[in-house]
């Protein structure tokens, strides 16, 4: 799954730690995400899609590995 | 919507911290006392003090925390049920013993105390290296 996380938090100036804040998880876990080592939960990516004043399908798509089981 | 699987408070493991100091305190009082090392009189207050510090609430704990312990738990207990595997059986196979009428082998507590204790360390790796 790609993610455009990073692009989205320059555009709102947040830093990693600022962004864990607001959706409460640890700087690790953005970092973690961000870096595609960790699927967050459909709650905690709507949360990240509200701070961006996003939507979840802007931040986040699919690849083709992830349609393999 | 937070419903997290580990369930102590975080203050918890300080409890745990405890009775792990206590356990070590028996161990070397059996030693030093009577030349025994009682790994069974350790291992009893030391696997309570494992579950109090392995499932108690980190500071920061959130769904990567959740799901980092529980990759942590799926790999120390089998590494821990094979290393008493070996260890079991690189003392049974000398035979049956006739002094204790038994096989020898490990009480649940010293599998439980082995396993979170691994289970600990490679949370830490996990969250580390992640």
């Amino acid at each position: 799954m790609k993610n455009s996380i990073k692009v989205e938090r320059a555009k709102k100036d947040l830093t990693q730690a600022d962004l864990a804040e607001k959706v409460g998880v640890s700087r690790q876990t953005i970092n973690s995400i961000e870096k595609g080592r960790f699927v967050p939960s459909t709650i905690l990516a709507l949360k990240m899609a509200e701070v961006f004043k996003t939507s979840v399908h802007e931040i986040f798509s699919l690849e083709e590995v992830d349609w393999q089981g | 919507m937070r419903n997290y699987v580990f369930h102590y408070p975080h203050y918890f493991r300080y409890f745990g911290l405890t009775l792990l100091v206590l356990s070590v305190g028996i161990l070397i009082y059996r030693f030093t006392s009577f030349g025994i090392f009682d790994l069974t009189a350790f291992c009893t207050p030391a696997a309570f003090s494992m579950v109090f510090i392995y499932f108690s609430k980190e500071k920061q704990n959130d769904e990567r925390v959740v799901l980092l312990k529980f990759k942590a738990l799926a790999l120390a207990i089998p590494i821990a049920g094979l290393i008493f595997v070996l260890l079991d059986f690189s003392v049974n196979r000398t035979g049956y013993s006739i002094e204790t009428d038994s096989w020898y082998s490990h009480s649940a507590f010293e599998y439980l105390t082995l396993a979170l204790i691994l289970a600990f360390a490679i949370f830490h790796f996990l969250k580390f290296r992640e």
